[in-house]
């Protein structure tokens, strides 16, 4: 497995790198229009909402829609708290300590 | 014997990382303990700092190696967040381009958000200088390596992360990394469509398709919406 992860990440990291240094390299008089910086917000947007979803609503890869969720009902918090602070540590911990909670009151 | 001194430049480049000392090191804790606690070895976690040196890339990595994906779709996923990086390169690139090679290769890889927005905002003011360049940028890798490793650690100590909740932490970290980012109406659309685009690809698609099923078809609307309302 080692091997394998480690294969992974020189993967990563060639795809990277190719990010990062081709325009560098091939730059002469171009720029990049407007137009393109404001589609690239896009990218994260919904790279990162494709993960969150689903990491709330199927926990356990079912859908699983209801307050007995208690990935869903910390999800929410969670939101709420980074929308109000944008602070990692902070969020990070309040949302941990909601998921041990209703774990341990209600055993979700 | 005389002293190598370092240019001042670079020295204002270490700098003008300061600020951003205390939101990088939490990151880099939480990425090495979650590694770690992922089944990354301490040194395939370091490793991963040292050669992709990239928060968002790294965290989606782990969150996929836990969930099971298949590398081809991991290296899919962090390909597409990372494409941010070209419009990046493309943008330090009207700077840069008369620089050596090897200046271009060392000052690229070592390019991220957080040197990017330092970067460009000097050399919109000062002359554009390779030293500044560098020293934000070792300043963030070199910082980002320490604290993988110090999260690394600490999570070699923590138990099982069901127990501690810390299988919530990427999730969480996930909503803190996206929430900043939503700034207009048209961001939270997009943010709302993708979210069905990924439970009916969930739903409806083989294993783990939803994710490039719903991050290409979210990122386009909100191309179409940038392109409808020029008109």
């Amino acid at each position: 497995m080692e091997t394998e992860i480690i294969g992974l990440i020189i993967g990563i990291a060639v795809l990277t790198f190719f990010t990062r240094f081709t325009f560098a390299a091939i730059l002469k008089k171009t720029m990049i229009s407007e137009k393109w910086n404001k589609w690239m917000i896009y990218v994260p947007i919904a790279v990162f909402t494709t993960i969150i979803v689903p990491a709330l609503l199927a926990p356990k890869e079912e859908l699983e829609f209801s307050i007995q969720n208690e990935y869903l009902i910390a999800g929410i918090v969670a939101l709420l708290i980074a929308y109000k602070t944008k602070n990692l540590v902070g969020t990070v911990i309040i949302g941990i300590s909601i998921i041990l909670l209703l774990r341990v009151l209600f055993g979700f | 014997m005389k002293m190598l001194k370092p240019p001042r430049e670079f020295l204002d480049g270490l700098k003008a990382v300061t600020p951003l000392v205390l939101g990088v090191a939490s990151f880099a804790i939480a990425y090495g303990l979650l590694a770690r606690k992922a089944g990354l070895s301490l040194f395939s976690l370091t490793l991963m700092s040292f050669l992709v040196f990239a928060g968002a890339a790294q965290f989606l990595t782990i969150s996929m190696l836990i969930s099971g994906t298949p590398f081809f779709l991991i290296l899919f996923t962090t390909f597409v967040v990372n494409s941010r990086y070209f419009l990046m390169g493309a943008s330090l690139g009207t700077y840069t381009r008369r620089w050596e090679t090897k200046w271009q290769i060392l000052l690229s890889f070592l390019l991220s958000d957080e040197s990017y927005a330092l970067t460009t905002s000097y050399f919109t003011k000062n002359d554009p200088n390779k030293y500044y360049q560098l020293g934000v940028s070792l300043g963030l890798y070199i910082e980002w390596i320490v604290f993988t490793v110090i999260g690394g650690l600490i999570g070699s100590f923590l138990g099982d992360p069901q127990t501690w909740g810390l299988d919530f932490a990427l999730p969480a970290t996930f909503i803190v990394i996206l929430v900043p980012m939503i700034k207009t109406w048209k961001h939270t659309a997009v943010c709302l469509i993708t979210a069905v685009f990924s439970i009916i690809g969930l739903v409806f698609l083989p294993t783990k398709w939803y994710i490039p099923f719903a991050t290409v078809l979210g990122t386009m609307v909100g191309g179409m919406l940038e392109s409808w309302k020029q008109k």
